[in-house]
């Protein structure tokens, strides 16, 4: 007999909570972060779904209904243009008006935060953000009041509007596709959050070097922020699925003693903050983490989800295995131009060293942002492979 | 002079911030000959080698190169406006970040390192269209042309550039380097690149042997 939508929607979700908790599901949960992929897939061009919610919404619906992954990765890489036009923002380049309509989005290494400004910036972030940055990230906001507030709230409205249709959508998937989300709310890393929003990839290089004992302080005084970014962007109480996204960008360009110095000890205090208030995280950890995995091992057991851009996933599960879930991911380079064989072969190759023991899910190495991501043939069969193959004997 | 010259080198290894302004304002102080100028942008250029060295030898990570290259390029801004003649140039790179992509991170350690490595180099920018390229290498006639990208969409349009170069009929007077994070053996064989590099040292060295022949 057919499973109804309700059962399905169960058993994705306790396939999922027992991966997160260490246990072996029935067997090994798919979840491919399709991002801006979705739109090309679906016939669109980016700048067309960051426009066009139905078009958003019908690109993600196709990408469920076809490749029918055990949860859905809501579009948290997707800003709706409409909020960034009516703030005006400038810190992201957007498909149709800086690159291309079928592009991604992009961001220029451009520091909006001078590395003269850290005493302010530790002294009250919150107000420094507001201030003294938002005004440089976005134009219609350093205009004179009245036309910043205006603009403002044109942005909240705008957004509002946005994540209503959102979760009218979150709340189908569930109800007609029986599919749970993948992640709900997001946070970063407090020197992720300096380094992306305020700094710069260069110049948070440079600050590590020149002002170390600046650098520490300023992520001390952000890591507040990152807690509370993670409360209100999960936007009800917490619960254990789904996890907050947490993706992780400098940690991977780091010398382990500087990422014991600077990364770790605010990131670990947000993980550990986070699961005391009742939240999983599931990690993207950009780049190869074979480096900094013994760090990963002090963090809550059983409450993390970690996927690798690359890792030893030997090495991995021995390190890791008793206290994360590990993402096995194939990587982008192979889905997007490798062969169906290759990405099958990858794929058997991770579930045979990750799956045993559970405590493992299966995912893509990146975010899948542009067609050359993954080819959807390559993620049909690595789906159709491992929805058999990753199957656990009782 | 000599000790200084050393000193000089080995604290850019080392990344000593202070310590290389310091030993570079006494030089310049000293009123410093043409000859001896050349020597402490050598020295300074052989610190950034050894950078490069040890971030082969994962002793340093990326920041350290960005860094070395930032306190080399302080250094050679005080120097090079003193030297009477512009010193010699081993080759010609023209370099530049592929169309569609704004990432220039990585083009442009590799740039202050080709620089630091004594070549001369073209570099074309961010989203650069292929057209540029092509008229870049027929305006300059390099030996190398390097293409950066940190999207896989780079990956399409490094192809149409070595494409359009092909079709220019200018394929057989470079040899073409991709560059970025992406970048393997699958993507510089579909790109039609000679070689591939995730890492900007290893990319001066491979345009170093190019060059020596």
């Amino acid at each position: 007999m057919e499973k109804s939508v309700e059962e399905l929607y169960n058993e994705r979700l306790s396939r999922l909570k027992a991966a997160i908790s260490l246990q072996e599901p029935d067997r090994v949960p798919l979840v491919f972060p399709a991002d801006t992929w979705v739109a090309h897939y679906s016939g669109f061009t980016i700048q067309d779904i960051l426009y066009d919610y139905e078009k958003l919404i019908a690109a993600i619906d196709k990408v469920i209904e076809d490749f029918d992954w055990d949860a859905v990765f809501p579009p948290f890489g997707i800003w709706p243009a409409p909020v960034l036009d009516a703030i005006g923002q400038r810190t992201m380049m957007v498909a149709g008006e800086d690159v291309a309509a079928s592009s991604s989005f992009q961001f220029p290494d451009a520091p909006t935060m001078q590395p003269e400004e850290y005493p302010e910036l530790i002294a009250d972030p919150y107000a420094f953000i507001v201030e003294k940055l938002l005004p440089k990230r976005a134009t219609e906001l350093a205009k004179p009041f009245p036309r910043n507030e205006l603009a403002l709230a044109k942005g909240a409205l705008y957004f509002g509007m946005y994540l209503a249709r959102l979760g009218a959508a979150f709340q189908r998937w569930a109800q007609v596709y029986g599919a749970p989300l993948a992640v709900l709310g997001f946070t970063k890393a407090p020197i992720d959050m300096i380094e992306d929003q305020m700094r710069g990839f260069r110049g948070m290089c440079v600050d590590i070097k020149r002002r170390p004992e600046q650098v520490k302080a300023a992520c001390e005084a952000v890591l507040p922020l990152a807690i509370r970014l993670a409360k209100t962007s999960y936007g009800g109480p917490p619960a254990d699925w789904p996890p907050l996204f947490i993706p992780l960008h400098l940690g991977e360009f780091l010398r382990p003693v500087d990422f014991e110095e600077f990364y770790w000890p605010t990131f670990r205090k947000l993980i550990q903050g986070v699961t005391e208030a009742g939240f999983t995280c599931f990690l993207y950890a950009e780049g190869n983490w074979d480096p900094y995995l013994d760090f990963l091992a002090q963090l809550p057991k059983g409450k993390v989800i970690a996927v690798f851009e690359y890792v030893t996933m030997k090495k991995a599960k021995a390190v890791l295995g008793d206290t994360l879930c590990i993402g096995g991911s194939i990587p982008n380079a192979l889905l997007g131009y490798g062969t169906e064989d290759e990405c099958v072969a990858c794929a058997k190759d991770l579930i045979d060293t990750g799956a045993p023991g559970g405590g493992f899910i299966l995912s893509a190495g990146k975010v899948l942002l542009v067609p050359n991501d993954a080819k959807p043939e390559n993620l049909l069969a690595v789906t159709k492979f491992a929805k058999e193959y990753g199957v656990y004997k009782k | 002079m000599m000790v200084q010259m050393e000193e000089l080198s080995k604290a850019i290894a080392d990344l000593d911030e202070p310590k290389v302004l310091k030993l570079a304002e006494e030089f310049l102080a000293s009123e410093p000959s043409e000859a001896d100028l050349n020597r402490a942008i050598k020295a300074c250029q052989d610190g950034m080698v050894e950078v490069g060295n040890r971030y082969e030898a994962k002793e340093y990570f990326l920041p350290e190169l960005i860094f070395g290259a930032e306190i080399l390029r302080d250094v050679m801004s005080r120097m090079m406006p003193l030297l009477k003649v512009a010193p010699a140039r081993i080759g010609k790179v023209v370099l530049g970040t592929a169309h569609g992509d704004i990432h220039d991170i990585g083009k442009n350690i590799v740039r202050d390192m080709l620089d630091a490595a004594g070549f001369e180099v073209y570099d074309l920018g961010i989203d650069v269209p292929v057209q540029q390229f092509v008229d870049k290498v027929r305006e300059t006639s390099p030996q190398i042309v390097g293409i950066s990208g940190l999207l896989t969409l780079a990956t399409e349009t490094m192809k149409d550039t070595v494409d359009a170069i092909k079709d220019a009929g200018l394929r057989d007077r470079v040899k073409v380097i991709i560059g970025g994070n992406l970048v393997e053996e699958g993507v510089r064989a579909y790109v039609g690149a000679d070689r591939f590099t995730k890492s900007a040292a290893e990319g001066v060295e491979i345009c170093k042997k190019w060059v020596e022949g």
